[in-house]
């Protein structure tokens, strides 16, 4: 190994940490508008096609969600690995007896319970592997304080959100139906659509809602609904259809299934973005005015490393809910022992996931429901994810899963032996026999072919939001093979997201047993081994529960009103840095119970509107005496941008007084004005000098889909056919055109 | 290894999974499994104890099904008992499973023998699907029934298992 002693600088408009969905989206929206971005991405390139991952996948024998996707972790060796990671293979060293565990994983997990959700460090991040369900949070979910006493307030509702999660659909694709999603209070704009149909019920959401729709379970009304996925129903958009193979995660072999690779590739496409692969961040330098430049790290497969620096006038870190206050804590200095951002001390505090109580049954003979066909989840029951029980005990939904139980038990594998061996390690061969020949294929078929689960995304919310219990800090002596401190995890569920398990377990019962007449095999005894330390098992009520990852980072830097507890604004920018903005799911301050990758996305289109108006907000004078006036705003026709007068009066008439940018509403402009039928003296916009008027008003949202400048004119008589036309007009507006929506 | 061999390989495993010689070794076929999986399972087994589970086979062949499997899988030859069982796995998952310890390979180490012997298994067949990650399926399938078992494996079903 060597490392070069030349220092790389490296500059651009803005400095993007992470090539993962937050860091996609940020790129591409900077680069319509026409800035230059540098992503600093810690893993591999995007590769040219999805074959070598394929082959990996397909000859992993734990085929976990990190099986296909590079390095290959042969040895747990995460203090040689340049950019390693979270991994299930880590999770269940960590949960052993192994004397060498805390070396061999790259989370350092010292809670008392395990961090049971990983990641990867790649092009296109962990969107390789998510699952593609496009959820919305519920209004609830961002006024938990308020409504429940419980957990911290957003410093934005539902309604700040309704255009961007509208963007964030429209970029990723998603198929659903807005009739099944209106529900709990979520809203649609009238009219929407989503970009394509739905994806149609599997047969194991058919017999679940046969056996679930209509009936009452704690005053609540259950229905299997439809889930909103990122995965195409409708080819329109150059990738294929959705084929159903059954493994959305770890990976769709033909991308059916959205990911940021596609939004990325549409940022390269804009011609001002750029990355740098194998470049891991290592230390953010700030003055007193904001940061200075982000130090990194580039590494060569041959060991060779290279130090560098990113500087820009924006900086960026995309980087989820482990790695960002990772490389916050780790960027120390005199100044700031505490790292950077984090005047508050709420970097790293709060890390949350949404903890899965998973339960599984076995219908009854001649009654299959043919697992193991369709994406891996297409419906859920939502109804349970509000509700007044949430001043008591977290919420959850439900997601009904399609792959038998390949989660819950590993099969077909499990079953088949248990049938050849006459053992009973799946739950399905409790008489142990021993079969071959066709007796093996009719009882593998009866068994495989009535499997289905439920998995409860549970709500994790901290007693005291403000002095978290699940943290993420520096792990103090364990480094990667960079020499970079690696996480340390403190993780440890509270009584009310416990609670929430204990009313999971009875509601999966009560669907599994009464409701569907099926065998329960969810094991409601998992063993607690009290010498092998932190698990993902945890006694509560005198009973033992197990829980699974959802796959789910949030919290750690999140967002708020006030910056004595939050570590970034409403706008997702640093309280203490005003050039840098922090992204993704970690600026959640609540988890509600929605998967949380639309939300990610839709918040970072609104942190992106905030960068590039940063940067690119113009002012223009408008003035009353005269026609078109052009203002130096070129209008991509992709990018969401406004116009908003923000002072001045002007006339178009001075015997009626002067007005603002409303016009005088008493005066409808008449054939030969700027804008017929709108109010006279109003502010009118076009884009190029052939553009159609629109009206601007106060604030206009700019139209897509037209190139151009952008130009503004008064609502008066251009060609004098009634009089005086502009030449008594008196008074101008001051207009400001910046990014982002009404 | 001569042909002979491998036909018994392929009939005996017919006769422990249940699944028609002619479906395990279709007569056109360019994957090549067959001979693919008699030289894992030589290896697993060790030589001796593969050709010991062959000429055990030769001597039943001739006997129904449930003789053979009864007669292989109650062997008190463990490594024949035990070896055929990974073999019916090696079918069924595409993934061999150590029955012993072998050289190298330790009892319960389990490899995925290629992506073909993946993606041919036949345990997805039996349950009237494909592997996850290799579908051939289109848009929709999955809200509709399967095809049935017997087209999927040459068996049929469970009385009353079928809707």
């Amino acid at each position: 190994m060597s490392t070069l002693n030349t220092q790389n600088i490296e500059t651009a408009d803005v400095i993007v940490v992470g090539a993962g969905m937050a860091g996609s989206v940020m790129a591409y929206q900077l680069g319509l508008a026409g800035l230059k971005v540098l992503v600093l991405e810690s893993g591999p390139a995007i590769p040219p096609n999805r074959s070598e991952y394929l082959e990996r996948f397909y000859t992993a024998v734990l085929k976990a969600p990190e099986s296909p996707y590079p390095p290959e972790q042969t040895e747990q060796t995460p203090a040689k690995q340049f950019a390693p990671r979270a991994t299930i293979q880590d999770l269940i060293t960590a949960g052993s007896d192994d004397p060498n565990k805390v070396h061999k994983s790259y989370l350092v997990q010292t809670g008392k319970q395990l961090f049971a959700s990983t990641y990867e460090r790649v092009g296109g991040g962990t969107m390789w592997h998510w699952m593609g369900t496009a959820l919305r949070l519920l209004p609830n979910d961002f006024r938990m304080q308020s409504v429940y006493k419980v957990g911290v307030d957003w410093p934005i509702s539902y309604d700040d959100l309704q255009t961007a999660y509208c963007r964030a659909e429209e970029e990723m694709g998603v198929s659903a139906d807005v009739a099944s999603q209106t529900y709990l209070g979520v809203t649609f704009p009238q009219g929407y659509q989503y970009s394509m149909h739905g994806i149609p019920p599997s047969l194991v959401d058919q017999g679940v809602g046969k056996a679930v729709d209509g009936t009452q379970y704690q005053g609540i009304t259950l229905k299997v609904r439809q889930t909103p996925a990122g995965r195409n129903s409708q080819n329109d958009n150059g990738r294929r259809v959705c084929a159903g193979n059954t493994s959305c995660t770890p990976i769709c072999p033909i991308q059916a299934k959205y990911d940021a690779t596609v939004t990325m590739a549409k940022a390269l496409d804009t011609g001002n973005v750029r990355i740098l692969y194998q470049c891991v961040a290592s230390k953010v330098q700030v003055d007193a005015h904001g940061v200075t430049g982000i130090d990194f790290i580039q590494y060569q497969n041959n060991g060779t490393q290279q130090n560098g620096t990113a500087q820009g006038k924006r900086y960026v870190i995309a980087a989820h809910a482990i790695e960002t206050p990772k490389l916050l804590l780790n960027s120390t200095s005199p100044d700031r022992p505490n790292g950077v951002a984090n005047s508050s001390g709420q970097v790293g505090k709060s890390l949350a996931d949404h903890p899965v109580y998973l339960a599984w049954g076995l219908m009854p003979e001649g009654k299959p429901l043919f697992p193991f066909r369709g994406p891996l989840s297409t419906s859920g029951i939502e109804d349970m994810r509000d509700g007044p029980f949430r001043s008591q005990r977290a919420a959850w939904r439900i997601e009904i899963g399609n792959e038998g139980w390949n989660w819950s038990a590993n099969d077909p594998y499990a079953t088949v032996c248990d049938f050849i061996d006459g053992t009973n390690e799946g739950g399905a061969n409790p008489d142990k026999k021993t079969l071959s020949g066709v007796e093996l294929v009719r009882q593998l078929n009866s068994v495989l072919t009535r499997q289905f689960r439920l998995a409860f995304l549970i709500e994790q919310v901290e007693k005291d939001p403000d002095k978290a219990l699940c943290r993420v800090e520096r792990a103090k002596g364990f480094t990667d093979g960079l020499g970079l401190t690696r996480p340390q995890i403190a993780y440890e569920l509270s009584d009310y997201t416990k609670e929430g398990f204990k009313q999971a377990r009875l509601a999966a019962t009560h669907i599994i047993t009464k409701l569907m007449g099926a065998t329960e095999l969810t094991n409601l005894n998992p063993k607690l081994d009290p010498k092998a330390g932190a698990q993902t098992v945890f006694e509560y009520d005198h009973q033992n529960y197990a829980f699974y990852g959802a796959g789910h980072l949030m919290g750690t830097y999140r967002m708020g009103s006030d910056r004595r507890y939050s570590v970034v604004d409403k706008d997702q920018r640093s309280w203490d840095h005003p050039n840098l903005f922090l992204v993704g799911d970690g600026v959640f301050p609540s988890t509600g119970t929605a998967n949380p990758t639309l939300t990610i996305t839709a918040l970072t289109f609104q942190a992106a509107d905030v960068v590039a108006s940063d940067l690119l907000k113009r002012t223009v004078q408008v003035q009353a005496n005269q026609a078109w006036q052009g203002t130096g705003v070129q209008v991509n026709g992709h990018s969401w941008q406004l116009a908003v007068c923000t002072g001045g009066q002007w006339t178009a008439n001075p015997g009626t007084g002067m007005v603002g940018a409303a016009g005088n509403p008493g005066l409808t402009a008449k054939p030969g004005y700027t804008l017929p039928g709108q109010a006279e003296g109003a502010l009118i916009g076009r884009i190029g000098p052939s553009g159609a008027p629109f009206l601007v008003g106060n604030q206009a949202q700019l139209p897509r889909g037209q190139q151009g400048e952008l130009q503004l004119c008064i609502n008066d008589d251009l060609a004098g056919r009634y009089g005086a036309g502009l030449s008594d007009n008196r008074g101008s507006l001051s207009v400001e055109v910046r990014f982002g929506t009404v | 290894m001569s042909d002979p061999n491998l036909q018994n390989f392929i009939n005996l495993s017919a006769a422990l999974t249940g699944l028609a010689a002619d479906l395990l070794a279709p007569a056109l076929d360019p994957i090549k499994l067959p001979p693919l999986f008699l030289a894992t399972a030589q290896q697993g087994m060790g030589t001796a104890a593969f050709s010991n589970l062959l000429t055990l086979y030769a001597s039943v062949k001739d006997q129904t099904p449930a003789q053979i499997a009864s007669a292989v899988l109650g062997s008190s030859d463990a490594q024949i008992a035990q070896g055929a069982r990974s073999i019916m796995k090696l079918w069924l998952l595409g993934s061999w499973y150590q029955p012993y310890d072998q050289g190298n390979a330790h009892k319960g180490n389990v490899r995925v023998v290629s992506d073909q012997a993946y993606k041919e298994s036949w345990a997805w067949k039996i349950a009237q699907s494909h592997p996850m990650g290799y579908s051939q399926y289109h848009f929709g399938y999955w809200n509709e029934q399967p095809p049935t078992l017997k087209q999927f494996t040459g068996v049929d079903a469970k009385e009353g298992q079928q809707p």
